[in-house]
Protein backbone atom coordinates (compact mmCIF):
# COMPACT_ATOMS: atom_id res chain seq x y z
CA UNK A 1 0.00 0.00 0.00
CA UNK A 2 1.34 3.82 -0.63
CA UNK A 3 1.17 6.29 1.60
CA UNK A 4 1.73 9.84 0.68
CA UNK A 5 1.74 12.38 2.10
CA UNK A 6 3.07 15.96 2.09
CA UNK A 7 5.54 15.25 -0.36
CA UNK A 8 6.78 11.98 1.29
CA UNK A 9 6.10 8.62 -0.47
CA UNK A 10 6.58 5.17 0.30
CA UNK A 11 5.39 1.85 0.45
CA UNK A 12 4.20 -0.17 3.39
CA UNK A 13 2.48 -3.28 4.13
CA UNK A 14 -1.10 -3.22 3.83
CA UNK A 15 -2.85 -3.65 6.90
CA UNK A 16 -1.21 -0.63 8.58
CA UNK A 17 -2.62 2.78 8.37
CA UNK A 18 -1.85 6.35 9.74
CA UNK A 19 -2.78 7.24 13.47
CA UNK A 20 -1.93 10.88 13.52
CA UNK A 21 -1.15 13.34 10.73
CA UNK A 22 -0.08 16.47 12.21
CA UNK A 23 1.50 19.88 10.24
CA UNK A 24 2.31 21.28 7.03
CA UNK A 25 4.81 20.67 4.05
CA UNK A 26 7.45 22.84 6.17
CA UNK A 27 6.92 20.88 9.41
CA UNK A 28 4.66 18.03 10.54
CA UNK A 29 4.87 14.39 11.90
CA UNK A 30 3.01 11.48 10.73
CA UNK A 31 2.22 8.33 12.80
CA UNK A 32 1.26 4.66 11.20
CA UNK A 33 0.01 1.94 13.26
CA UNK A 34 -1.80 -1.41 12.95
CA UNK A 35 -4.51 -2.91 14.40
CA UNK A 36 -2.35 -3.73 17.62
CA UNK A 37 0.13 -0.82 18.20
CA UNK A 38 1.91 1.72 16.54
CA UNK A 39 4.49 0.85 13.69
CA UNK A 40 6.82 3.63 12.90
CA UNK A 41 6.64 7.65 12.71
CA UNK A 42 7.96 10.26 10.29
CA UNK A 43 8.70 13.93 11.55
CA UNK A 44 10.24 16.67 9.33
CA UNK A 45 10.63 19.94 9.19
CA UNK A 46 12.70 22.85 7.15
CA UNK A 47 16.12 23.13 7.56
CA UNK A 48 17.81 26.16 7.89
CA UNK A 49 19.83 26.94 4.40
CA UNK A 50 23.33 26.90 6.57
CA UNK A 51 22.77 23.33 8.01
CA UNK A 52 25.61 21.03 8.24
CA UNK A 53 23.89 17.58 7.55
CA UNK A 54 26.34 15.58 9.07
CA UNK A 55 26.51 17.57 12.15
CA UNK A 56 23.25 17.37 12.30
CA UNK A 57 22.36 14.00 11.94
CA UNK A 58 25.15 13.65 14.27
CA UNK A 59 23.50 15.51 17.09
CA UNK A 60 19.84 14.48 16.78
CA UNK A 61 20.84 10.48 16.74
CA UNK A 62 22.26 11.44 19.71
CA UNK A 63 19.28 13.29 21.62
CA UNK A 64 17.06 10.29 20.24
CA UNK A 65 18.92 6.75 21.50
CA UNK A 66 21.28 8.24 23.49
CA UNK A 67 25.50 8.71 22.65
CA UNK A 68 26.53 5.13 23.54
CA UNK A 69 23.67 3.67 20.99
CA UNK A 70 23.96 6.40 19.15
CA UNK A 71 27.91 5.72 17.80
CA UNK A 72 26.86 2.04 16.49
CA UNK A 73 24.41 3.96 13.66
CA UNK A 74 25.55 3.31 10.66
CA UNK A 75 25.50 5.93 7.22
CA UNK A 76 22.38 4.53 4.86
CA UNK A 77 20.85 6.27 1.83
CA UNK A 78 17.95 4.97 0.91
CA UNK A 79 16.53 4.90 -2.76
CA UNK A 80 18.49 7.11 -4.79
CA UNK A 81 21.43 8.45 -2.67
CA UNK A 82 21.99 11.88 -4.10
CA UNK A 83 18.06 12.64 -3.00
CA UNK A 84 19.51 12.45 0.89
CA UNK A 85 22.20 13.56 2.73
CA UNK A 86 24.15 12.44 5.98
CA UNK A 87 21.39 9.47 6.28
CA UNK A 88 22.16 7.36 9.47
CA UNK A 89 20.41 4.17 10.72
CA UNK A 90 20.62 3.04 14.40
CA UNK A 91 19.43 -0.40 14.52
CA UNK A 92 18.36 -1.97 17.83
CA UNK A 93 20.06 -5.15 18.72
CA UNK A 94 17.64 -5.96 21.47
CA UNK A 95 14.11 -5.53 20.47
CA UNK A 96 11.77 -4.32 21.83
CA UNK A 97 12.79 -1.10 21.09
CA UNK A 98 13.16 1.75 18.47
CA UNK A 99 15.10 1.96 15.27
CA UNK A 100 15.71 5.18 14.07
CA UNK A 101 16.75 6.65 10.66
CA UNK A 102 17.66 10.08 10.24
CA UNK A 103 18.44 12.17 7.06
CA UNK A 104 18.55 15.74 5.02
CA UNK A 105 15.91 15.31 2.10
CA UNK A 106 18.24 17.53 -0.85
CA UNK A 107 15.42 17.71 -2.55
CA UNK A 108 13.31 19.56 -0.55
CA UNK A 109 15.57 20.39 1.93
CA UNK A 110 13.76 19.12 5.13
CA UNK A 111 15.30 17.05 7.57
CA UNK A 112 13.49 13.78 8.45
CA UNK A 113 13.25 11.49 11.90
CA UNK A 114 12.28 7.87 10.85
CA UNK A 115 11.33 5.63 14.25
CA UNK A 116 9.97 2.38 13.57
CA UNK A 117 8.72 0.60 16.81
CA UNK A 118 10.73 -2.74 16.63
CA UNK A 119 8.52 -5.46 18.64
CA UNK A 120 10.55 -8.34 17.26
CA UNK A 121 13.40 -8.22 15.22
CA UNK A 122 13.28 -7.46 11.93
CA UNK A 123 14.10 -6.00 8.72
CA UNK A 124 10.83 -4.10 7.58
CA UNK A 125 12.54 -0.56 8.39
CA UNK A 126 16.04 -1.18 6.39
CA UNK A 127 14.86 -3.62 3.84
CA UNK A 128 10.84 -2.50 3.26
CA UNK A 129 10.19 0.94 4.10
CA UNK A 130 13.28 2.92 3.27
CA UNK A 131 14.54 1.78 -0.18
CA UNK A 132 10.45 3.24 -1.34
CA UNK A 133 11.20 6.42 0.68
CA UNK A 134 11.07 9.39 -1.64
CA UNK A 135 10.15 13.16 -1.35
CA UNK A 136 8.78 15.71 -3.82
CA UNK A 137 9.96 19.66 -4.16
CA UNK A 138 7.63 22.47 -3.51
CA UNK A 139 7.33 23.05 -7.42
CA UNK A 140 6.10 19.73 -8.54
CA UNK A 141 2.56 17.89 -8.73
CA UNK A 142 2.21 16.56 -5.40
CA UNK A 143 0.88 13.02 -4.73
CA UNK A 144 -1.20 12.13 -1.75
CA UNK A 145 -2.57 8.41 -0.54
CA UNK A 146 -4.12 8.42 3.13
CA UNK A 147 -6.16 5.15 3.43
CA UNK A 148 -8.22 3.89 0.48
CA UNK A 149 -8.10 8.07 -1.10
CA UNK A 150 -5.29 8.49 -3.10
CA UNK A 151 -4.81 11.46 -6.04
CA UNK A 152 -2.75 14.24 -7.59
CA UNK A 153 -2.70 17.88 -6.74
CA UNK A 154 -1.09 20.55 -8.59
CA UNK A 155 1.81 22.09 -8.55
CA UNK A 156 1.55 25.34 -6.05
CA UNK A 157 -1.23 23.81 -3.98
CA UNK A 158 -0.78 23.16 -0.23
CA UNK A 159 -3.39 20.98 1.58
CA UNK A 160 -5.54 22.96 3.52
CA UNK A 161 -7.88 20.86 5.29
CA UNK A 162 -8.44 17.17 5.44
CA UNK A 163 -11.37 15.19 7.14
CA UNK A 164 -10.65 11.78 7.44
CA UNK A 165 -13.56 10.06 8.89
CA UNK A 166 -14.58 6.38 8.16
CA UNK A 167 -15.27 6.05 5.30
CA UNK A 168 -15.95 9.99 4.31
CA UNK A 169 -12.38 11.16 2.79
CA UNK A 170 -12.05 14.37 2.26
CA UNK A 171 -8.73 16.57 1.04
CA UNK A 172 -8.58 20.60 0.37
CA UNK A 173 -5.78 21.97 -1.00
CA UNK A 174 -5.52 26.15 -1.84
CA UNK A 175 -3.20 28.54 -2.78
CA UNK A 176 -2.75 32.07 -1.59
CA UNK A 177 -4.51 33.07 -4.55
CA UNK A 178 -8.09 31.99 -5.31
CA UNK A 179 -7.61 28.44 -6.41
CA UNK A 180 -8.99 25.79 -4.42
CA UNK A 181 -10.30 22.39 -5.05
CA UNK A 182 -11.81 20.01 -2.75
CA UNK A 183 -11.57 15.74 -3.24
CA UNK A 184 -14.45 13.68 -1.05
CA UNK A 185 -13.84 10.15 -1.40
CA UNK A 186 -17.47 8.10 -0.19
CA UNK A 187 -17.30 4.55 0.74
CA UNK A 188 -19.25 2.22 0.18
CA UNK A 189 -20.86 3.93 -3.03
CA UNK A 190 -23.56 0.84 -3.38
CA UNK A 191 -25.13 1.55 0.47
CA UNK A 192 -24.34 5.28 0.17
CA UNK A 193 -26.42 5.26 -3.06
CA UNK A 194 -29.19 3.54 -1.36
CA UNK A 195 -29.31 6.29 1.15
CA UNK A 196 -29.48 8.76 -1.44
CA UNK A 197 -28.95 9.06 -4.90
CA UNK A 198 -25.66 11.04 -6.47
CA UNK A 199 -27.58 13.97 -7.24
CA UNK A 200 -28.57 15.08 -4.03
CA UNK A 201 -24.70 13.55 -2.38
CA UNK A 202 -23.62 16.38 -5.57
CA UNK A 203 -26.01 19.10 -3.98
CA UNK A 204 -24.65 18.39 -0.34
CA UNK A 205 -21.48 19.69 -1.05
CA UNK A 206 -22.62 22.89 -2.79
CA UNK A 207 -25.19 23.26 0.23
CA UNK A 208 -21.95 23.88 2.47
CA UNK A 209 -20.75 27.02 0.54
CA UNK A 210 -24.33 28.45 0.67
CA UNK A 211 -23.89 31.11 2.15
CA UNK A 212 -20.80 32.86 -0.24
CA UNK A 213 -22.54 30.57 -3.49
CA UNK A 214 -25.52 30.16 -5.00
CA UNK A 215 -26.28 26.70 -7.51
CA UNK A 216 -26.88 27.60 -11.37
CA UNK A 217 -29.76 25.46 -13.01
CA UNK A 218 -29.61 21.92 -11.94
CA UNK A 219 -26.87 19.55 -12.07
CA UNK A 220 -26.28 18.16 -15.94
CA UNK A 221 -25.17 14.50 -16.86
CA UNK A 222 -22.23 14.29 -18.86
CA UNK A 223 -22.61 13.19 -22.33
CA UNK A 224 -20.27 9.89 -22.85
CA UNK A 225 -19.54 9.07 -19.19
CA UNK A 226 -21.49 8.72 -15.72
CA UNK A 227 -20.53 12.10 -14.36
CA UNK A 228 -22.72 14.75 -12.87
CA UNK A 229 -21.48 18.52 -12.68
CA UNK A 230 -22.79 21.57 -11.62
CA UNK A 231 -21.40 25.20 -11.48
CA UNK A 232 -22.20 27.84 -8.53
CA UNK A 233 -21.74 31.44 -8.13
CA UNK A 234 -20.69 34.05 -5.99
CA UNK A 235 -23.78 35.41 -4.49
CA UNK A 236 -24.53 39.19 -5.30
CA UNK A 237 -24.08 40.57 -1.89
CA UNK A 238 -20.61 39.01 -1.58
CA UNK A 239 -19.62 40.22 -5.10
CA UNK A 240 -17.17 42.94 -3.16
CA UNK A 241 -15.43 40.25 -1.68
CA UNK A 242 -12.59 39.97 -4.56
CA UNK A 243 -10.27 37.69 -2.87
CA UNK A 244 -12.86 34.53 -2.68
CA UNK A 245 -13.23 32.82 -5.96
CA UNK A 246 -16.23 34.14 -8.44
CA UNK A 247 -17.18 30.25 -8.93
CA UNK A 248 -17.00 27.04 -8.30
CA UNK A 249 -17.43 24.00 -10.14
CA UNK A 250 -18.29 20.63 -8.35
CA UNK A 251 -18.34 17.21 -10.21
CA UNK A 252 -19.70 13.53 -8.50
CA UNK A 253 -19.01 10.37 -10.25
CA UNK A 254 -19.94 6.54 -9.37
CA UNK A 255 -16.16 4.80 -10.04
CA UNK A 256 -17.96 1.37 -10.53
CA UNK A 257 -15.11 -0.81 -10.32
CA UNK A 258 -13.99 0.13 -6.80
CA UNK A 259 -17.48 1.21 -5.31
CA UNK A 260 -16.75 4.50 -4.18
CA UNK A 261 -18.14 8.19 -4.75
CA UNK A 262 -16.21 10.31 -5.74
CA UNK A 263 -16.44 14.18 -5.64
CA UNK A 264 -14.43 17.34 -6.65
CA UNK A 265 -15.23 20.70 -5.85
CA UNK A 266 -12.78 23.02 -7.40
CA UNK A 267 -12.44 26.98 -8.48
CA UNK A 268 -12.26 25.84 -12.42
CA UNK A 269 -13.93 23.35 -14.28
CA UNK A 270 -10.14 22.22 -15.64
CA UNK A 271 -8.71 21.94 -12.53
CA UNK A 272 -11.83 19.85 -11.19
CA UNK A 273 -11.62 17.38 -13.70
CA UNK A 274 -7.82 17.46 -13.84
CA UNK A 275 -8.12 16.06 -10.13
CA UNK A 276 -11.00 13.77 -11.03
CA UNK A 277 -8.21 12.10 -13.31
CA UNK A 278 -5.68 11.45 -10.74
CA UNK A 279 -8.21 10.02 -8.01
CA UNK A 280 -6.74 6.22 -7.52
CA UNK A 281 -3.92 6.64 -8.66
CA UNK A 282 -2.70 4.24 -6.16
CA UNK A 283 -5.18 1.62 -7.45
CA UNK A 284 -7.11 -0.10 -4.13
CA UNK A 285 -4.26 -1.74 -3.19
CA UNK A 286 -5.13 -0.26 0.07
CA UNK A 287 -7.64 -2.87 1.08
CA UNK A 288 -8.58 -6.43 0.70
CA UNK A 289 -6.26 -9.34 0.27
CA UNK A 290 -4.34 -10.78 3.20
CA UNK A 291 -0.49 -9.36 4.14
CA UNK A 292 2.31 -10.84 5.55
CA UNK A 293 3.80 -8.55 7.92
CA UNK A 294 -0.41 -7.97 9.52
CA UNK A 295 -0.73 -11.68 9.24
CA UNK A 296 2.43 -12.13 11.42
CA UNK A 297 0.70 -11.25 14.49
CA UNK B 1 -5.58 0.06 55.80
CA UNK B 2 -8.87 0.87 57.75
CA UNK B 3 -10.97 -0.59 55.56
CA UNK B 4 -9.34 -3.50 53.80
CA UNK B 5 -7.44 -2.67 50.83
CA UNK B 6 -9.90 -2.55 47.09
CA UNK B 7 -9.27 -4.71 44.19
CA UNK B 8 -7.92 -2.30 41.79
CA UNK B 9 -10.12 -3.33 38.68
CA UNK B 10 -8.67 -5.07 35.78
CA UNK B 11 -7.98 -2.41 32.56
CA UNK B 12 -9.07 -4.29 29.45
CA UNK B 13 -6.21 -4.06 27.07
CA UNK B 14 -6.41 -3.35 23.03
CA UNK B 15 -5.74 -6.73 22.69
CA UNK B 16 -8.69 -7.81 24.91
CA UNK B 17 -11.18 -5.88 23.25
CA UNK B 18 -10.21 -7.15 19.74
CA UNK B 19 -10.02 -10.71 20.79
CA UNK B 20 -13.59 -10.60 22.19
CA UNK B 21 -16.50 -12.45 20.78
CA UNK B 22 -19.71 -10.44 21.02
CA UNK B 23 -22.41 -12.52 20.99
CA UNK B 24 -26.29 -11.95 21.17
CA UNK B 25 -28.16 -11.66 24.35
CA UNK B 26 -31.82 -11.25 22.73
CA UNK B 27 -33.92 -13.52 20.27
CA UNK B 28 -34.55 -11.27 17.97
CA UNK B 29 -36.91 -11.67 14.57
CA UNK B 30 -35.25 -10.60 11.77
CA UNK B 31 -37.16 -9.74 8.74
CA UNK B 32 -34.52 -9.21 5.64
CA UNK B 33 -35.28 -5.99 3.60
CA UNK B 34 -35.03 -5.63 -0.19
CA UNK B 35 -31.70 -3.32 0.19
CA UNK B 36 -30.04 -5.98 1.47
CA UNK B 37 -30.62 -4.70 5.19
CA UNK B 38 -32.66 -6.50 7.79
CA UNK B 39 -35.24 -5.24 10.62
CA UNK B 40 -34.82 -6.89 14.14
CA UNK B 41 -37.91 -6.80 15.88
CA UNK B 42 -36.68 -7.40 19.87
CA UNK B 43 -39.33 -8.08 22.51
CA UNK B 44 -39.39 -5.52 25.34
CA UNK B 45 -38.95 -6.23 28.58
CA UNK B 46 -39.75 -4.05 31.85
CA UNK B 47 -36.93 -3.28 33.96
CA UNK B 48 -37.58 -3.67 37.64
CA UNK B 49 -38.26 0.58 38.67
CA UNK B 50 -40.46 1.26 35.16
CA UNK B 51 -42.10 -2.30 35.54
CA UNK B 52 -44.03 -1.29 38.80
CA UNK B 53 -45.33 2.15 37.39
CA UNK B 54 -46.02 1.17 33.83
CA UNK B 55 -47.22 -2.30 32.63
CA UNK B 56 -46.15 -3.60 29.14
CA UNK B 57 -48.68 -4.41 27.07
CA UNK B 58 -48.49 -7.96 25.96
CA UNK B 59 -46.35 -8.36 22.64
CA UNK B 60 -44.79 -5.58 22.92
CA UNK B 61 -41.42 -4.92 20.91
CA UNK B 62 -38.67 -2.58 19.52
CA UNK B 63 -37.89 -2.52 16.10
CA UNK B 64 -34.14 -2.00 15.05
CA UNK B 65 -33.01 -1.31 11.42
CA UNK B 66 -29.98 -2.51 10.10
CA UNK B 67 -28.13 -1.87 6.90
CA UNK B 68 -26.15 -4.47 5.58
CA UNK B 69 -22.69 -3.98 7.19
CA UNK B 70 -25.29 -4.28 10.52
CA UNK B 71 -26.75 -7.37 9.20
CA UNK B 72 -23.24 -8.77 8.77
CA UNK B 73 -22.15 -8.01 12.35
CA UNK B 74 -25.19 -9.08 14.01
CA UNK B 75 -24.78 -12.34 12.26
CA UNK B 76 -21.22 -12.12 13.45
CA UNK B 77 -22.23 -11.98 17.19
CA UNK B 78 -22.76 -15.67 17.38
CA UNK B 79 -19.82 -16.21 20.15
CA UNK B 80 -17.44 -17.34 17.86
CA UNK B 81 -16.39 -15.24 16.05
CA UNK B 82 -13.91 -12.29 17.50
CA UNK B 83 -13.79 -8.37 16.87
CA UNK B 84 -10.29 -8.44 15.11
CA UNK B 85 -11.88 -11.34 12.53
CA UNK B 86 -15.38 -9.71 11.56
CA UNK B 87 -12.73 -6.42 11.15
CA UNK B 88 -10.32 -8.53 8.62
CA UNK B 89 -13.57 -10.56 6.95
CA UNK B 90 -15.42 -6.95 6.72
CA UNK B 91 -12.85 -5.42 5.40
CA UNK B 92 -11.66 -8.44 2.66
CA UNK B 93 -15.42 -8.37 1.36
CA UNK B 94 -16.20 -4.34 1.29
CA UNK B 95 -12.55 -3.20 0.22
CA UNK B 96 -12.10 -0.87 2.26
CA UNK B 97 -9.22 0.04 4.82
CA UNK B 98 -8.85 -1.92 8.02
CA UNK B 99 -8.78 1.65 9.94
CA UNK B 100 -12.36 2.79 8.86
CA UNK B 101 -14.20 -0.84 9.18
CA UNK B 102 -12.26 -0.99 12.83
CA UNK B 103 -13.72 2.46 13.67
CA UNK B 104 -16.58 1.77 12.53
CA UNK B 105 -17.48 -1.32 13.61
CA UNK B 106 -16.38 -0.75 17.16
CA UNK B 107 -18.85 2.36 16.89
CA UNK B 108 -21.50 0.01 16.35
CA UNK B 109 -20.89 -2.80 18.67
CA UNK B 110 -20.71 -0.35 21.53
CA UNK B 111 -24.28 0.79 20.34
CA UNK B 112 -25.43 -2.54 20.21
CA UNK B 113 -24.40 -3.20 23.38
CA UNK B 114 -25.73 -0.31 25.17
CA UNK B 115 -28.87 -0.85 23.49
CA UNK B 116 -28.69 -4.61 25.42
CA UNK B 117 -28.87 -6.11 22.08
CA UNK B 118 -25.33 -8.34 22.54
CA UNK B 119 -22.63 -8.96 25.53
CA UNK B 120 -19.21 -9.25 24.96
CA UNK B 121 -16.89 -11.81 27.50
CA UNK B 122 -13.47 -10.73 27.12
CA UNK B 123 -11.86 -13.16 29.76
CA UNK B 124 -13.03 -14.62 32.88
CA UNK B 125 -13.45 -12.09 35.08
CA UNK B 126 -13.22 -9.32 32.27
CA UNK B 127 -16.60 -7.92 31.44
CA UNK B 128 -16.51 -5.03 28.59
CA UNK B 129 -19.35 -2.16 29.23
Amino acid sequence: MVFAWQGWRLEMPRHWSPLRLEGNYDEGSAMVADLHRPRFALRWKRAGKRLNAATWTRKTMNAEVGRLASDEATDFACGSAADWAGGRLYIEPKPPGRDVWIALSTVSGRTVEFVYHAHRRDRILSQRLLPTLSDTPVGQDMDWSVFDLSCRSPAGLMLIDQRLNAGDLSLSFGDQKKTHVTVRQIAVASLALKRQPLEKWLAQQIVARRKYYRAIGIAAKEKDQDLLSQGSRRRWRWCWRWWIAPSFMTLATHDLQRDRLVIVDATSRELATQMLKSVAWAGDAACGGPDEASEED
Amino acid sequence: MLFGSKKKKEELTRQDALGAKPTQLVKAKVLLTEDGGAKLTVPMQATRWTGMIFRLPQGAAKTFELDELGLFIWNSCDGKTSVQQMIRQLSRERKVTIREVEVATLQFLQTLIRKGLIGVQVKQGKVAR
